[in-house]
């Protein structure tokens, strides 16, 4: 019997376990659901994949430099098939200089696992495995399917947060999870000395004013200028219990402040409807807002991203829209 | 100090899936711009340039591919970087950060500089080059937010990604025409922030809303046209793209995850019926 392990890494801030662990925990299910069909196919049952999800403890997650030194030696150890992290700001600082320390193939903001029969795309060009890795790319209006031509390296993917879940059916994986603590050691490692981790600071954009709003209307940078946000104000005034929000092109140019920033690094909110004007629907801002109860977009661009998390989807000119929706309104 | 900004050249025009389904078709007319992040990478070393001119500050900018990329590196120099340095490359589409980061940090392990003039050394340089590497945290494109990290891991020197602050001011350690050590303010989620001092070398990916880029100058474009690019082709065999270790079997549109009903006709037949679904649901009165 040969084993193969699929290592998930536990991700903390301020020591409580990030929810995005439970998605990777649902992502290896889904990897080795792959290999176990494979097997099943091809008879080849001398090949078991099993998940180990590790807990460091004892060291500062944030401290990246610090963290990479400790998880190198671990993972030669364990010599893992495939290595899971969050795409979130620890998994982007620690995750791609890790990849290339150890050697190994590095897949980013992975949205979905893809088994695919090996003819299929068996070309010149193409890959010989099984399995396949969706990356959002162009804004999230496109996802590339990718594979690697080798299985026998390494595989480090960082995982987006929304694309996996915990079901029902993966009750039954449980009792091949195993947890495993792991405290951290003395690393020698010279780029430690070089950087030195401070305070945590906590901005306050966890504004009320958004989270309480029954409605939201958001704007992004198809709304053209930054006056036009006058148009957006007019159209929230049509609603009770409404607010402005922006996504985060619009507030790093300064048309909107902080507080009114929707997206994983401003605001989570779930109105009771949000109007999206002029937003492409990044992964980022979608985050942010798709647990609203009821979605309704504006976009010129019918491939635009954000359609694919609404209800209703109206392709127009987001200006144009507004003045005739305000007009027809007061008719 | 020693500065380089690693930029990336994106397309601004109308993205499609190409006849294949392989990958994508850009509009027919091809508009260029330098990818948002890294826009303000540069803006970000062009205000160091500004504030620490006593300390003969340069800042090089070098990119990695096709032809047309030059025109960015251009505009680069147009707003105040006084180098440019061109890796061209023949690549269409997909191309893995890995490999990127692979050819910038062979290309940067050759420089050698001396005072404002950069040159190629035969063999690999010991020491990096440059104090102060900035790049974008991802490219708009691909969004991969690879090569920053993998840049520095190669040059064995510490990365820190996502820097929406690098304070000038604060007990700035500067001997030898240098800086020895500088303070950055890096984002996570949720408006946490996170202080860091880090010895230099360092790299560091900036994530957007650190500043407002500039428009290039008329005298910085008049002395860019005057300035030649460094060219240099992609010799290393191990950094062809037939090494990449990732293979992009196809391109499609996400799945939905709701119903996203297209509503007809004209403007105002899709005013009136959005009022009157909102209105049905009670969210307009």
């Amino acid at each position: 019997m040969n084993n193969k392990t699929i290592l998930v890494i536990a991700e903390y801030l301020d020591g409580k376990l990030n929810p995005i662990t439970d998605e990777l925990i649902a992502c290896a299910i889904e990897i080795k659901k792959i290999f176990d069909l494979k097997a099943k196919d091809i008879s080849e049952v001398n090949v078991l994949y099993e998940i180990k999800v590790i807990h460091f403890k004892g060291i500062n997650s944030l401290e990246s430099e610090k963290y990479k030194s400790f998880l190198f030696p671990i993972i030669r150890e364990i010599n893992p098939s495939f290595i899971l992290m969050g795409h979130t700001s620890q998994g982007i600082d620690i995750a791609s200089g890790l990849a290339v320390r150890i050697g190994c193939n590095c897949i980013t903001n992975i949205n979905k696992i893809i088994y695919s029969q090996p003819e299929n795309i068996d070309g010149s060009e193409g890959s010989k495995s099984n399995i396949l890795f969706s990356r959002s790319v162009f804004k999230g209006k496109f996802n590339t399917i990718v594979g690697v031509e080798n299985l026998e390296t390494i595989i480090l993917l960082t995982i987006q947060s929304g694309s996996f879940y915990i079901k029902d059916c993966c009750k039954e994986y449980n009792n091949i999870i195993s947890n495993e603590e792991c405290y951290l050691s003395n690393v020698d490692d010279s780029i430690i000395s070089l950087i030195e981790y401070g305070d945590i600071v906590y901005s306050c954009t966890t504004n009320s004013k958004l989270n309480e709003a029954k409605v939201i209307v958001a704007c992004g940078r198809g709304i053209g200028d930054k006056e036009n946000i006058e148009y957006i104000k007019k159209m929230a005034a049509c609603f009770t219990g409404s607010a402005v929000a922006g996504s985060r092109p619009l507030i790093d140019m300064g048309w909107l402040p902080y507080e009114q920033q929707v997206g994983i690094t401003g605001a989570i909110v779930s109105p009771e409807l949000y109007l999206a004007v002029g937003i492409s629907g990044s992964s980022q801002h979608i985050a942010g807002m798709k647990d609203s109860k009821f979605i309704v977009s504006v976009n010129k661009d019918p491939n635009a991203a954000i359609f694919n998390f609404s209800d209703i989807s109206i392709v127009e000119d987001c200006l144009s829209f507004i003045e005739e929706f305000i007009y027809s309104k007061q008719a | 100090m020693k500065i380089l900004v690693c930029i990336k050249q994106i397309s601004t025009s109308e993205i499609n899936l190409n006849g294949s389904g392989k990958w994508v078709t850009q509009g027919s007319s091809s508009s260029f711009a330098i990818s948002r992040f890294d826009e303000n990478a540069l803006e970000e070393a062009i205000l160091l340039k500004e504030r620490f001119g006593m300390l003969n500050t340069s800042v090089d900018v070098i990119s990695v591919g096709s032809q047309t990329a030059a025109e960015s590196i251009k505009r680069g120099m147009g707003m105040g970087a006084d180098n440019g340095i061109h890796v061209i490359t023949e690549d269409k589409g997909y191309v893995s950060g890995s490999l990127t980061a692979l050819r910038v940090a062979t290309m940067i392990k050759k420089i050698s500089k001396s005072g404002n003039t950069i040159k190629m050394e035969e063999s690999d340089y010991s020491l990096c080059p440059y104090d102060l590497i900035l790049t974008g945290i991802m490219s708009e494109d691909l969004m991969q937010a690879q090569v920053g990290p993998m840049v520095a891991e190669h040059l064995g020197i510490p990365c820190i990604t996502s820097v929406v602050k690098i304070n000038f001011d604060d007990n700035l350690n500067v001997s030898d025409n240098r800086i020895d050590k500088i303070e950055v303010q890096r984002e996570l989620e949720g408006g946490i922030r996170q202080n860091i001092k880090v010895k230099l070398p360092a790299l560091l990916t900036i994530q957007a809303g650190i500043n407002q880029p500039r428009y290039p100058s008329l005298s910085n474009i008049l002395r860019a046209n005057k300035k030649e690019i460094l060219t240099y082709n992609i010799v290393d065999a191990q950094s062809s793209s037939s090494f990449d270790p990732l293979k992009v079997i196809r391109v499609e549109y996400p799945e939905k995850k709701r119903a996203g009903k297209i509503l007809n006709g004209t403007t105002k037949d899709k005013a009136m019926e959005l009022k009157n679904i909102l209105k049905q649901r009670g969210l307009l009165i």
